[in-house]
């Protein structure tokens, strides 16, 4: 164990000299962010409309003039249906920031108060914040209206009539533009760090260091371990950097940072694993490099990384085999108040790449130990 | 320590790589291996060191077994290999204290280590300095100090002055035969005849996978059945009775003044002849002997030269 300690160290410690740390590790992650700060970052953190949607089945006055005033204002776009549960997928897939469900009587024959409800999702913050602030308006006309009538009435109780519904079980997300980049290119550029990184492997096998490290009295797996662990830092260091600079530079909302770093760590062993497994795959550092792009790409287009995937169709099937596409889900969920557990799903789902990863380098484990 | 290596077998797909060879090195000694380039070598030296699985034959280092699963027995085993194995990045120090510390030195011991290697490098002044800016040569050296560092009691190193200049391959060949002296036991591979010749108290001769030799220098060069040849050049010609005396013997080229004598041996025969030159009086000005060299062994056993292989 205290040889792959020992070459963990080394490899650092060679990667600190080489700068490639410096490079991998926080200038390109800097730079990136930087770059999509400058050159995208007024389009994604621009003036914020949120979208409400109002559902009214029976359209009432009430309802109309509200939509009016909205539009007038220009504080928001609105629009009206007539099926809460269509509002609550609009919420859900993020057609709508949030819905207000007006019912179609305030008062009911028995004398209660039928709640106004707003349908929102954490991760839209601002979103529900408008939408409940409208309501809680609806609501204070709905009230007086009530109190106006009731007047002398001494059985009735006024009870706040404004639900504010914020749905923890949605199944998808509506990330920021900005989060949802951050993210996407965090995880791209940890598998393309990290592959990049160990395809250094090859070139201790070309100028036989590995020869070398292998005739002393450490395990056979010890040195492919060793660098592994030394890429895995590499690759933490990289992502905690991403996270960070997004979150400065483009205003990016990862969420509560034990789920972020439930994600981190799932991308940083899946970068690292696969890496592994390119390696063993290839026999040189450039035809490593080359599977490790491709791959990379590959799971980046599928994932939705440069293009947002359709929430239907053959694309959608495709994206599930891509970890980004679980790291942009994870995250996004972890952004809208979802649990750790929630969270944890999807990191266990991106791990679950890693491992695949890993099996294919334990098949090929021959190529990684040779000298 | 004692290495014993016995029809050890190597096969990559029809072709045999390394075919039944064995040698033994005791403490001390210096065993070469010489052949061409892809006569087997290399593979061969993988096998001893633990990194390759012979598919027949074994390896033992004082009746231990050497293998790619025995991680102890390697702790004895210093290995040189052909190319410069180091990392440039790295300083001289920090290369030393990375592989020290795989061999399992901490604390004084590897310091101290360390430094005597350094020193026993030459490289003292330069242990802060990156491998990268040194010299081919003292690259080279510092490739053979990571192999000592550990005190092995075997050395085994691969052709390791190719690329060095004639300086630096004189410092090497002169630290190699010091080690040797102390007790080292020395596995020396090289397609220079020069250093076997040098180096070594035995060598094995490969080619294709094949021992085709095995012995001493001496043992190799009777195996061509070749004479001396001893080159004389004389104030005079010598007396026609002396030649025709001499030629009854050996086969006698004389030309004049100059002549040259086939004897089985030089070293016992020259001092004969010269008496009988002189007795003769005949002055000899100048005296050169022409021993065949292993690149003779080599062409004799094979039909091919040594070396543009």
């Amino acid at each position: 164990m205290s040889g792959v300690r020992f070459i963990a160290a080394a490899t650092l410690r060679r990667s600190i000299r080489s700068r490639s740390f410096l490079v991998l590790g926080i200038a390109a992650p800097l730079a990136i962010m930087t770059a999509l700060a400058v050159t995208i970052g007024d389009a994604l953190a621009g003036e914020y409309r949120p979208s409400l949607t109002i559902v009214d089945p029976t359209g009432g006055a009430m309802t109309n003039a509200l939509v009016a005033g909205l539009a007038e204002s220009g504080l928001s776009d609105v629009s009206v249906i007539d099926d809460a549960d269509l509002a609550r997928e609009m919420v859900i897939d993020g057609t709508t920031d949030a819905a207000i469900v007006v019912p179609s009587e305030s008062l009911t024959a028995d004398g209660t108060t039928t709640p106004i409800v707003v349908l929102a999702h954490g991760s839209q913050p601002i979103g529900a914040e408008t939408a409940e602030a409208i309501a809680s308006q609806l609501a204070a006309e709905a009230t007086l209206s009530l109190a106006l009538a009731t007047v002398g009435d001494p059985t009735y109780e006024l009870t706040s009539p404004v639900v504010l519904h914020v749905d923890e079980d949605v199944g998808s997300m509506a990330l920021t533009d900005s989060t949802y980049f951050a993210v996407g290119m965090s995880s791209f550029f940890s598998i393309f760090a990290a592959v990049g990184f160990l395809a250094t492997y090859h070139r201790e096998r070309a100028q036989s260091t590995l020869a070398r490290m292998l005739v002393s009295p450490v395990s056979r797996a010890a040195p492919i371990v060793g660098t592994a662990l030394g890429v895995a830092t590499v690759a933490a260091v990289s992502i905690i950097v991403l996270v960070a600079a997004s979150t400065v530079l483009l205003g990016a909302d990862w969420g509560p940072l034990p789920g972020v770093a439930l994600i981190a760590a799932a991308i940083v062993f899946t970068a690292t694993s696969v890496a592994v497994a390119v390696v063993a795959l290839t026999s040189t550092q450039s035809s490593a490099t080359q599977l490790g792009m491709i791959l990379a790409t590959a799971w980046a287009v599928f994932g939705g990384v440069f293009v947002e995937i359709p929430t239907s169709g053959l694309l959608t099937t495709a994206a599930r085999f891509s970890p980004f596409t679980w790291a942009l889900d994870g995250i996004g969920h972890n952004a809208g108040g979802a649990g750790l557990g929630r969270v944890g799903q999807h990191a266990s789902i991106i791990a679950v790449f890693g491992l695949l990863a890993l099996g294919t380098a334990f098949v090929r484990r021959r190529n990684l130990m040779r000298p | 320590m004692r290495l014993a290596v016995e029809h050890l077998t190597k096969r990559f797909g029809e072709r045999v790589a390394v075919d039944d060879l064995n040698l033994m090195i005791g403490p001390g000694e210096t065993v070469g291996l010489l052949g061409p380039n892809g006569a087997g070598k290399t593979t061969a030296i993988s096998m001893i060191c633990g990194l390759l699985e012979p598919d027949d034959g074994r390896v033992t280092l004082d009746g231990g077994a050497v293998t790619v699963g025995a991680v102890d027995v390697r702790r004895h085993i210093g290995y040189v290999p052909q190319a410069i194995a180091l990392y440039p990045d790295l300083t001289a120090a920090e290369n030393l204290t990375f592989f020290a510390k795989l061999q399992g030195l901490r604390g004084q011991m590897l310091k101290q280590r360390v430094d005597e290697v350094l020193g026993v490098l030459g490289l003292s002044e330069r242990r802060a300095d990156r491998a990268a800016s040194f010299s081919g040569g003292m690259q080279r050296r510092l490739n053979i100090g990571l192999g000592l560092l550990h005190r092995p009691g075997l050395l085994v190193l691969d052709e390791p002055t190719v690329g060095v200049d004639p300086q630096s391959r004189n410092a090497i060949l002169d630290a190699i035969a010091d080690l040797s002296q102390q007790g080292l036991a020395v596995l020396y591979t090289t397609h220079y005849m020069e250093e076997a010749e040098r180096l070594c108290d035995r060598v094995v001769i490969m080619d294709e996978g094949a021992t085709i030799a095995a012995g001493t220098r001496r043992q190799l060069i009777d195996l061509t059945g070749t004479d001396d040849v001893i080159r004389l050049s004389c104030a005079s010609a010598p007396p026609a009775a002396l030649v025709t005396r001499l030629a009854g013997e050996f086969k006698v080229t004389f030309d004049g003044v100059v002549g040259e004598i086939n004897v089985d041996s030089a070293a016992e025969r020259l001092p004969s002849l010269l008496n009988d030159l002189t007795a003769a009086g005949v002055e000899v000005r100048s005296v050169s002997v022409v021993e065949p060299d292993l690149e003779s062994v080599f062409l004799h056993l094979t039909g091919k030269a040594l070396r543009d292989r």
